[in-house]
């Protein structure tokens, strides 16, 4: 019987329809997250860079280790950190956006952000979850009380370096042990340690996320 | 953050994804259950993990527009078809179901049969075919005659093609077979395509049928079977009367009850006796051969074929290819028999002869009379004698045994025997190292006896040694030294202790003397504070003899005080008074000085008044005399027009100047008149206020003079006040002067009383602090006196401790001598052990050298290199053996090569007579302006033609040189082979027609070729 893993694999080399369909399905949303991380903007840039890690991946299926489903997605993930060393290494090498953390909000970004209607932020805002004050004879609202609510804050993240970004979604998102990952980007695990906390450290200052509790 | 907090965080880390080990994490554990500040930062950095997590996952992407370009990038691709076709493709298979349903319910119709393209004569029926095609009906018979060929098409799509020759019926459809086709005699070739549709061709009076569905075969019946009959085919009992070769698809052959399946690429032979045997297609392309590309028999060469080599099998005919094929077959078999070289048959020949040769030898040997070195050659590795031929025989043997295993490596015996060189170049270095070895082991031997040497010196030198004075094999001489020095050591250790004891005791002495020096130090303050306070009392006693308070003093200082006082309040009193009458006085001046200003006024004002009405009375007398005057006047006026009127006649008067005139000045004279009366009265009234005026003026006068002399008096009595006042003020400022100065007295005694009181009681402050001070320092002094009584004890201790120091010091000297004495002894004893230990060394070298292996080997050593020897000599003696073996058979090669040439050239007329029979005439082509040139350059033609399909210089595969295209074809060679046989067949047939011909003959095609064959 052959495992789940394996089967995909064979299908993939033997072009049998719909395998990259299935492929792009169960490895395609984390895949995404990856690259967002990187390119935090979904623009062209973004597009290409995660075009190419499919497609190297599709290219070197044939090297996958197939026996469980964690060593085809360690594969995944090591090819793709290949790619965009080899093939996208300045997008690695792009610095912090500082200009990205905003301490204030408008009331239409509010909207935007928090997908909320008119009347459920007013709400909010009556039940004191967000705080809202005049500036410049305008409402605006603090950004502390928003990211708690915001499922989507990719914007906030390009505060700390794209190497960085990288470590974290491998280490928090993806729950790579610095170990592995020190395997994918040819780090000591101890320099990959170091580089999360310094990540970590870097969000906690700039008010990203905040170390008390939930 | 510093490192141990990063160093806590990465271990919290660890631990909360589960990455510690077991013993780890129970550590860690009971850690955090004592640890509130680490329970606290590890549900923080756990919350921490969590948020990030939640971070990094971003909103699903829609993947798309990636997936599109992944996909058109997949480096995997799967043969497929588009889409459209895929629909197509089902459509059409639909439709075929839907016949196939429609065709299984419906009765059996036949197939509709047409003919096509038919060529030559037929007969349907045994009549000739008419102009027009018409359809084949069941049961009727197609009969093509020699030469002739036509196509049969069954309901639009399997096909059957008829040679020359050939005699068919179309049967009636059966169950399940709808196209049934009889065969009567001739060839036919069937291309079946139509899927659903089962075929069946009976063959062999009927007794045979072949049936299927999808396929593609030649069926040849009857006499021309023999012809047609497959290369690899090997003759049975009976006669072949069938022969069918499959080129696609499969189909079933049976025979009575026997049915055979034959797949592509197989054929089958049936014979008389009703047997039938099939194989695999091999050697020649049947199916290229005997179709055209336009699917017809192929009966004619197309032999000014300008494009390609006329003779390729695509273009070639069967019975042509097969004579030649058996022309050129029977050269090259007598080229490879007797032209090729074959190893393998030299070899086993040269075996032969070598054999006999040792078995010679032994013969000799065995008679003894072994070959005389004289009969052999002079030099060289044929020199062998008959004992070397015998003793290398097994090598020999085994050598050329060795070579007719492996023939098929080597083209001829001379190669094989040249194999030989690298395995007598190995012999002889075999050798060489052997004799290396054998060097090598003399080489030990030698060095034994060098060791053995060694050992004779170090036994003298040993022997030398046990003589000397110094030498102590027992011991007992160095055991009294080591006594002695032991001895010396204990007073040695004594100052050890001693030295100890010292440090310590000056420990202790030093602390004392720190002590001592502390209190010698507190001691200098104490002496200053106790010297300050005498000082002090000796100040305080001092300003107290200065000091003027008794108390007497004080009480009549207070008596004088009291009076200055007394008299002092009555000078107070004059003086009020004196002020007040002073007062008085200067303000009754003062009102009469107001008094006689007033007046003084009031007198400039009448005299001014006076004045002004004097004025007014002098001008109202000089307006009174104008008017007067005036009015004079006016009369006069009157009265002189009035004369002058009444000096005009009565009636003249009225309306005359002089009366206007008079009316005139008679108003001006009562206006006159009027003036002159009010300056009467303006003057009367100005006489009268000057009247007045001078009456109030002279009242006023009288006032003045008496305010005048009021103020005189008042003046002398404010005069004597003011000298009355300076008296009292002077006696109240004197009165005042005396109280001040009774009071400043009695405040300077009362601040000397003060005085007085305090310096009492500094005095007593004073005393005391003396008191404490003089305390101190005579502790100060007593506590010193104690610790030099305490000190005393140690500092005798360390005097009695330094002498020990010093008697160890001698014994240190002491120790040296006598250690200096034993190690002489010792060192003649090392010595000696030293020695002993190098000859057992030396024996040691000497016994393994005398042990070793390579000593040991040597007498094999000298056996292998003889075994070595003889294999050498034995395998140079084959291989040059083998190499004159190789020059004799040349020479016969090259005179088996003049035989194959004169046979190759019989051949090639053959050749040019059965070429010349299948190349037909082209119409309206002539190969030569003339009949003999026509006739020469056919000749020549033919010639090529042949030349290019076997050439002895060609007939070669081995890809360097021209090879022929039998040798191309039947090695399978490339398309580039074969294009390069098409250019030399063109460069050829240009040379012979000239380029002009060679034009024209490019357009002619097959059907251009006159019918028949000559």
């Amino acid at each position: 019987m052959i495992s789940e893993p394996a089967r995909l694999v064979r299908d993939i080399l033997q072009a049998k329809p719909g395998s990259v369909n299935e492929f792009m399905r169960r490895f395609g949303p984390e895949l995404c997250d990856y690259a967002t991380a990187i390119v935090p903007v979904r623009g062209p840039v973004f597009e290409t860079a995660l075009e190419d890690i499919f497609v190297d991946l599709l290219s070197q299926i044939r090297a996958a280790d197939s026996t469980s489903d964690e060593s085809l997605r360690q594969f995944v993930f090591e090819s793709a950190a290949r790619t965009m060393r080899v093939r996208h290494r300045a997008l690695l090498n792009a610095p912090a956006d500082l200009s990205s953390i905003k301490s204030t909000y408008r009331h239409g970004e509010v909207l935007r952000e928090l997908k909320m209607s008119e009347a459920e932020l007013a709400a909010a805002v009556s039940e004191g979850v967000i705080r809202a004050f005049r500036e410049d004879d305008t409402t605006k609202f603090r950004a502390q009380d928003l990211r708690a609510l915001m499922k989507n804050s990719s914007a906030a993240v390009a505060c700390i370096s794209a190497a960085h970004r990288e470590l974290c979604c491998l280490h928090f998102r993806l729950g790579f042990t610095p170990e592995v990952i020190a395997r994918f980007t040819q780090q000591t695990a101890a320099e990959v340690e170091q580089r999360i906390d310094e990540a970590c450290h870097s969000l906690v200052t700039h008010g990203v996320i905040s170390e008390a509790l939930a | 953050m510093n490192d141990a907090r990063k160093h806590d965080d990465t271990t919290i880390r660890r631990y909360i994804q589960g990455r510690m080990g077991k013993d780890e994490t129970a550590g860690f554990e009971q850690k955090v259950v004592r640890d509130k500040v680490t329970q606290a930062r590890l549900d923080a950095l756990r919350n921490q993990s969590l948020r990030l997590r939640e971070l990094f996952t971003f909103e699903p992407f829609d993947l798309s527009s990636v997936q599109v370009n992944v996909r058109k990038r997949n480096p995997h691709r799967a043969l497929g078809i588009p889409p459209a076709a895929a629909l197509i493709l089902q459509a059409v298979g639909l439709v075929v179901m839907f016949v196939l349903f429609h065709s299984m319910g419906a009765y059996i119709a036949p197939p509709d049969v047409r003919l096509e393209r038919p060529e030559g004569r037929i007969l349907i029926d045994s009549r000739p075919l008419s102009a027009r095609l018409p359809r084949v009906v069941m049961n009727q018979q197609v009969q093509t005659t020699r030469g002739a060929q036509v196509g049969l098409v069954f309901d639009e799509s399997n096909r059957i093609a008829l040679a020359g020759d050939t005699t068919v019926i179309v049967r009636e459809p059966r169950e399940n077979v709808r196209q049934v086709l009889e065969v009567s005699k001739g060839e036919i070739w069937g291309r079946f395509t139509a899927a659903g549709q089962r075929f069946a061709v009976v063959f062999d009076r009927g007794l045979r049928e072949i049936s299927g569905t999808t396929t593609e075969f030649d069926l040849v019946c009857g006499e021309r079977a023999l012809a047609l009959l497959p290369e690899n085919y090997t003759a049975a009992q009976g006669t072949p009367t069938a022969v069918l070769r499959v080129f696609r698809g499969a189909l079933f052959v049976s025979s009575g009850d026997k049915t055979e399946k034959l797949v592509r690429g197989q054929w089958a032979v049936c014979d008389s006796q009703g047997g039938m045997q099939s194989g695999p297609q091999s050697g020649e392309s049947f199916h290229l051969l005997r179709i055209d590309s336009s699917e017809r028999f192929k009966d004619q060469l197309h032999w000014l074929n300008t494009e390609e080599y006329p003779l390729r099998a695509e273009h070639n005919v069967l019975e042509l290819e097969r004579q030649l094929r058996d022309l050129a077959q029977t050269l090259l078999a007598y080229r490879e028999t007797n032209v090729l070289r074959n190893a393998g048959t030299e070899i086993t020949e040269f075996e032969k002869q070598v054999k006999s040769d040792i078995a010679a030898a032994k013969e000799r040997i065995s008679q003894g009379k072994p070959r005389p070195e004289s009969e052999l050659p002079a030099w060289g590795p044929l020199r062998m004698t008959d004992e070397q031929l015998v003793a290398g025989e097994t090598y020999i043997l085994s050598a050329i045994a060795g070579w007719r295993q492996r023939a098929a490596d080597w083209a001829t015996l001379g190669q094989a025997a040249s194999t030989l060189l690298s395995r007598v170049q190995s012999l002889n270095d075999q050798m060489a190292k052997i004799d290396e070895l054998r060097t090598q082991a003399l080489l030990r031997i030698q060095e034994m006896e060098t060791l053995k040497e060694s050992i004779k010196l170090q036994d003298a030198e040993i022997a030398a040694l046990k003589k000397d004075e110094k030498y102590d094999p027992t011991g007992e001489r160095r055991a009294k030294l080591d006594a002695d020095i032991k001895a010396w050591r204990d007073i040695a250790k004594k100052a050890t202790e001693a030295k100890n004891k010292i440090e310590l005791l000056r420990l202790k002495l030093a602390k004392l003397d720190d002590e001592l020096d502390k209190l010698k130090r507190a001691r200098v303050p104490l002496q200053d504070r106790l010297d300050k306070a005498k000082k002090s009392i000796d100040d305080i006693k001092a300003k107290q003899k200065a000091n003027p308070y008794t108390e007497e003093k004080l009480t009549e200082l207070k008596a004088a005080h009291a009076k200055a006082e007394e008299a002092d309040a009555k000078a107070d009193i004059a003086l009020a008074g004196a002020r007040d009458d002073t007062a008085k006085a200067t303000k009754a001046l003062e009102d009469a000085d107001k008094g006689v200003i007033l007046i003084e006024k009031t007198l400039a004002e009448n005299k001014e008044l006076q004045r002004t009405a004097n004025d007014a009375l002098l001008d109202s007398v000089v307006k009174r005399d104008a008017a007067q005057k005036a009015l004079e006047d006016a009369q006069a006026e009157v009265k002189k027009l009035e004369e002058e009127l009444a000096k005009l006649p009565e009636n003249e008067r009225e309306g005359s100047e002089t009366k206007k005139q008079l009316d005139a000045a008679i108003l001006t004279r009562n206006e006159k008149q009027t003036a002159q009366e009010a300056a009467l009265k303006a003057a009367s009234d100005a006489q009268k206020a000057l009247d007045a005026a001078n009456t109030e003026l002279e009242a006023a006068q009288k006032a003045q003079a008496a305010a005048k002399t009021l103020a005189t008096e008042t003046a002398t009595a404010e005069k004597k006040a003011r000298e009355a006042l300076t008296s009292c003020e002077a006696e109240a400022n004197a009165a005042e002067s005396a109280l001040k100065s009774a009071k400043a007295a009695v405040n300077a005694m009362e601040t000397a009383k003060t005085e007085w009181f305090q310096l009492q009681k500094d005095h007593g402050a004073a005393t005391v602090e003396y008191e404490k001070a003089l305390w101190d320092v005579e502790d100060n002094d007593l506590a010193q006196k104690q610790k030099n009584d305490d000190a005393q004890p140690d500092r005798d201790s360390l005097a009695s401790q330094l002498l020990i120091v010093e008697e160890s010091e001698k014994a240190t000297a002491e120790i040296d001598k006598l250690k200096v004495e034993r190690d002489r002894s010792q060192a003649i004893d090392d010595d000696l052990k030293r020695r002993l230990a190098a000859r057992d060394s030396l024996q040691r070298d000497h016994d393994a050298i005398a042990n070793s292996e390579r000593v040991k080997e040597l007498p094999k050593l000298d056996a292998d290199f003889k075994a070595l020897s003889i294999e050498h000599g034995a395998l140079d003696y084959t291989r040059a053996r083998g190499l004159e073996e190789e020059r004799q058979l040349m020479l016969k090669q090259k005179q088996a090569l003049s035989l194959y040439n004169a046979a190759a050239e019989e051949s090639g007329k053959r050749a040019v007579t059965l070429l010349s029979g299948f190349c037909a005439p082209y119409r309206g082509f002539d190969l030569g302006d003339t009949e003999a040139a026509s006739q020469a350059n056919f000749a020549r033609v033919m010639e090529t033609l042949w030349r290019i399909y076997y050439s002895a210089d060609g007939a070669e595969a081995d890809g360097k040189g021209v090879s022929c295209y039998y040798v191309v074809a039947r090695s399978g060679a490339p398309t580039e082979s074969l294009r390069a046989l098409d250019e030399r067949w063109r460069a050829a047939l240009a040379a012979v027609l000239g380029k002009a011909r060679f034009e024209q003959a490019a357009a002619l095609k097959a059907q251009d070729l006159a019918a028949g064959r000559q």
